[in-house]
């Protein structure tokens, strides 16, 4: 048997690889290559760089020799993902010449989706199609495995829930540093097992920690489930094991939910013995194994004795275990800076501004020679009218060169003719609501009125909502972008008030929202409701001047950023604070002393119409 | 390729079952509307059902899935040209699987409609109608996956064709009109974004699911999952008899539905439901009668009584309530409020 792995005992190729971050990223290439498409795929968290070359060019080397490696970006086109008919082609040629598309090129191979990020629900909606049925939009077969590469810089920005719910295996790329993928250099060979994992026996009470394992985490989705006993048994398999262990099990939560291998991992594959006393068993079903684990736990030699695989974990402590992880994992969705928003905003304004006119979707407003983007089609009867003129011309110099049989009719790449699309880019209101002193419960009433009201209106124009409150020590992102009204009620219940202003945070984490919005294509309206004096500091601590300072200096940068912003001054007496801010953000600014919800939504209603 | 999930081995989902086995039986319901959690089996469902359908007739190489009784007219293979062909050169009619036909949400107007044949226009210079997905569906099931996200003019085409039963192309100098009369099937995640009113009333049927809260039953999902897994082939083998069964009961439940009278009772059941509720127009009515007769049909009974209303309602008219932002109870807890309350009354009175 072929080796691969500098393990001399021919164990876990995670510990023969020891037990870092890298090593685990290795092996979820491997179980990768194993499962192939009966895993869906890989979501891996990562910027462009050189670990993520290293591993992609890892996952290639163990790719069977001749297996498609197909690469797209995220903006790819329906039609490219599907093929169709190649009209250039067709035309030189004289008869139909297809192309397939790039869904059936990838089949049974890598289908490789980069800035996944920015997959718009009509791809994604296809990949999902694809990776449930197996076949592309045009019946050709395309059983592939995909590998998003999700570029998202916080834990906002992702990929689709439709395509990230269907690949098995999560891999955060992000926290692995170039220093720890050292042993990339040396050379990794196709995975291999004796043992088709399909086969590998996962005994009943492991099987039930699993699935409860899988409970335990948010979300409720069965393919998480179906996941981990997938990976499960191709880890076991991998290891050459007839049946799955609980240190399988575990390798596999780690894998399937993206979690970093924690020290207690590491010290279990280290030491096998040790992993008895850190695991409770629950009753077996059958005595004697019980009975021989619960005498003598430590004395047990792991790695031959085959009723091994038959101890059984409590599935309440496989759960503990995840749940412990996950939380540890909880810690680092790093914010995004202003500054560094700022440059990526302007970017983003220039597409969302081209997206409007530029459209492959949409209502049509007329013909052009020019295609707006490479991927567009040309229309056939524009294309046929605009080569009309030209046949008899056509046909004389066609005949006279003696270029071939006579065609009945000649049409060339000039004549192609293009339709105009024009779509409406989405708007985003961005409540950002002051939610401190005696007015926070009316204040707040209003908001939550006023957005349920526009939600109610939204599903017409496709338009979405999002709440920031602030109130004590920051501002709180209450209601994330959604156009949903299930989902703005379940977050908008229970809402607290009082305690006095930070205002400055609340702006910024609204120009944070809005530069964020802005990255999808997306237009951003900030409606800010504010007496415009802020107490608090960005922070946290209690300094009215310097709180008025950053206050200023941020409405100057959302200035900058030119985002739409409205200012409802909700003063009981109107002052000048809320008017200045307003001027210097180059928002609309609104007297609202008794803002009522109705009202509220009227307005801002007429402002996303505008935005 | 691997032959779809076996239909009786989902396990639980029966609300799910039922609705797609309603809509199987009286295809004049309006389809179903599902809505749910990723990973809740949606999809599988609709895919399997299309496995056990009972198989329909059309001619050999027929593009519109013609009826062979009633073809339409700008059929190539059965329509009027055909017909007034030589008898012998029409193609045979044969047995195909009923079509469920997929509208990715990326679908091109064209694509979903039918458009010129751009492959004769360019090479022949002829002018052919190259039929869409409509014409595909007809007769069938059209599945929308994520139809919450579906973009507006298709939406607006779909509610359309699914109002007239015929899909009409006006475009690039096309003049065609042909039937596609199907059961629009559709599923999303609420989360994601509400469904436009006109389209949601055009569903006949509503439901959510969510993920079975049980564990056993959980374990038993990936159970049989995984064995289908290891074993397509054999897995649908082993569950072809009870498949077979489901699609014996549809073809005979569809037959009995033609002949089925209606107890007036039942009539005024409905018509009291939907007064109760305040439910708008008379769709609601009709589809909560049709139902409650094809669950009728199902269970083998000849007549529906008003426990067969009272089992279809909440299905029937859940997306049918004015939305009320300020109730926090789901519509489907409004619908059973005002069921008991009602069928309670004519349960006394009679």
């Amino acid at each position: 048997m072929p080796e691969p792995l500098p393990d001399p005992s021919g164990r876990a190729p995670a510990s023969g690889r020891g037990t870092g971050r890298w090593a685990d990223a290795l092996l979820a290439a491997e179980v990768l290559t194993v499962g192939g498409a009966a895993l869906g795929g890989i979501h891996v968290r990562a910027r462009c760089g050189p670990v993520l070359d290293r591993w992609l060019a890892a996952l290639k080397r163990m790719q069977p020799p001749g297996a498609a490696v197909q690469r797209v970006a995220a903006t790819v086109t329906a039609d490219a993902l599907d093929g169709g008919l190649d009209l250039s082609q067709t035309l030189t040629l004289g008869r139909p010449v297809r192309n397939a598309g790039v869904l059936a090129r990838a089949d049974g191979g890598l289908l490789v989706l980069a800035m996944a990020e920015r997959t718009q629900a009509t791809v994604s909606g296809i990949l999902a199609g694809t990776l449930d049925t197996g076949k592309s939009g045009c019946g050709a077969p395309a059983c592939f495995t995909l590998v998003a590469l999700d570029e998202g810089a916080d834990a906002d920005e992702g990929l689709p829930e439709a395509i990230a719910d269907r690949l098995c295996l999560r891999l955060p790329l992000e926290t692995v540093s170039l220093g720890e993928t050292d042993d990339a250099d040396t050379p990794i060979e196709r995975p291999h097992s004796d043992i088709d994992w399909r086969k590998v026996v996962v005994p009943e009470a492991l099987l039930d920690a699993l699935v409860g394992a899988a409970d335990a985490t948010a979300t409720r989705s069965m393919r998480r489930a179906l996941a981990l006993v997938r990976v499960t048994r191709i880890v076991a398999a991998l290891e050459d094991s007839a049946q799955a262990e609980p240190r399988h099990a575990a390798t596999a939560l780690r894998l399937v939910f993206g979690l970093a291998p924690s020290a207690e991992d590491v010290h279990d594959d280290a030491t096998e013995t040790e992993e008895p006393s850190c695991e409770e068993r629950s009753d077996a079903s059958d005595p004697p194994p019980q009975d021989a684990a619960a005498d003598a736990p430590d004395s047990r030699d792991t790695d031959t004795d085959p009723p091994e695989g038959e101890r059984e974990i409590d599935p309440a402590a496989l759960q503990d275990m995840l749940i412990a992880v996950l939380a540890a994992q909880k810690l680092d969705p790093s914010l995004l800076a202003i500054g560094a928003g700022e440059r990526k905003a302007g970017g983003g304004a220039g597409k969302s501004g081209a997206e409007q006119n530029g459209s492959q979707r949409g209502r049509t407003i007329g013909v052009t020679s020019r295609p707006a983007n490479a991927a567009l089609r040309p229309n056939v009867a524009a294309t046929l009218r605009a080569a009309a003129p030209w046949q008899h011309l056509r046909r004389r110099a066609h005949a006279a060169t003696g270029g071939g049989p006579s065609r009945p009719i000649h049409v060339t790449p000039s004549d192609f003719r293009y339709l105009r699309r024009r779509h409406r880019t989405e708007t985003t209101a961005i409540f950002a609501v002051d939610a401190s002193g005696s007015t926070a419960f009316d204040r707040l009433g209003e908001a939550k009125g006023a957005i349920e009201l526009l939600l109610a209106d939204c599903y017409v124009r496709r338009d979405q909502i999002a709440l920031i409150a602030f109130r004590g020590r920051e501002a709180e992102l209450l209601l994330e972008p959604t156009r949903s009204l299930v989902r703005a009620k379940r977050s908008l219940t229970g809402l607290p008030g009082g305690g006095p202003t930070p205002l400055a945070d609340g702006m910024r984490r609204s120009l944070e929202l809005a530069v964020q919005i802005r990255r999808k294509g997306q237009t951003p309206l900030i409606v800010l409701f504010t007496d415009g004096r802020g107490n608090i500091t960005l922070d946290g601590s209690a300094d009215r001047v310097v709180a008025q300072d950053e206050a200023v200096r941020l409405a100057r940068q959302g200035a900058a950023l030119g985002v739409k912003t409205l200012v409802i001054d909700i003063g009981r007496r109107s002052r000048d604070g809320a008017r200045t801010l307003a001027e210097t953000m180059n928002a609309d600014y609104r007297v609202l002393p008794r803002a009522d919800a109705a009202a509220v939504s009227t307005l801002v209603s007429t402002y996303m119409r505008g935005a | 390729m691997s032959p779809p999930f076996p239909f009786s081995a989902i396990v639980g989902q029966d609300e799910l079952k039922d609705a797609l086995l309603l809509a199987a039986v009286d295809p004049s319901l309006g389809g179903v509307l599902v809505f749910g959690d990723r990973g809740t089996g949606k999809s599988t469902a609709v895919r399997a059902l299309a496995a056990l359908l009972p198989d329909i007739k059309a001619r050999e190489g027929c593009a519109f899935n013609c009826d062979p009784a009633r073809p339409s007219d700008i059929c190539p293979t059965c329509g009027d040209a055909a017909r007034k062909g030589a008898k012998a050169n029409r193609p045979a009619i044969v047995k195909r699987r009923t079509p469920v036909v997929d509208l990715p949400l990326g679908a091109t107007e064209d694509r979903v409609c039918g458009t010129l044949d751009l492959e004769k226009a360019l090479t022949t210079g002829e002018k052919a109608f190259e039929p869409g997905l409509l014409a595909r569906a007809h007769r069938g099931f059209l599945y929308i996956d994520e139809v919450n996200l579906l973009e507006d003019h298709l939406v607006d085409l779909l509610l359309d064709v699914a109002a007239s039963g015929t899909n009409v192309v006006e475009r690039e100098g096309l003049s065609v009109r042909h039937p596609a009369r199907f059961v629009l099937v559709g599923s999303g995640n609420p989360e994601e974004g509400e469904l436009r009113p006109q389209l949601l009333d055009r569903f006949g049927l509503s439901l959510d699911v969510s993920a079975p809260r049980d564990i056993q039953q959980r374990v038993e999902v990936i159970r049989r999952r995984e064995a289908y897994d290891k074993n397509p082939d054999g897995f649908v083998a082993d569950w072809a008899a009870r498949d077979a069964k489901i699609t014996a009961r549809i073809r005979k439940s569809a037959a009995m539905l033609a002949r089925m009278e209606t107890p007036t009772p039942v009539f005024e059941l409905a018509a009291t439901l939907c007064l109760r509720l305040g439910v708008d127009g008379l769709r609601g009515e009709l589809t909560l009668i049709r139902a409650a007769r094809a669950r009728a049909a199902l269970a083998g009974k000849r007549e529906p009584g008003t426990a067969d209303v009272v089992a279809v309602a909440p299905m029937a008219l859940r997306h049918r309530l004015r939305r009320d932002p300020l109730d926090e109870a789901g519509s489907a807890a409004r619908v059973e409020r005002a069921v008991d309350e009602v069928s309670f009354g004519v349960a006394g009175h009679a």
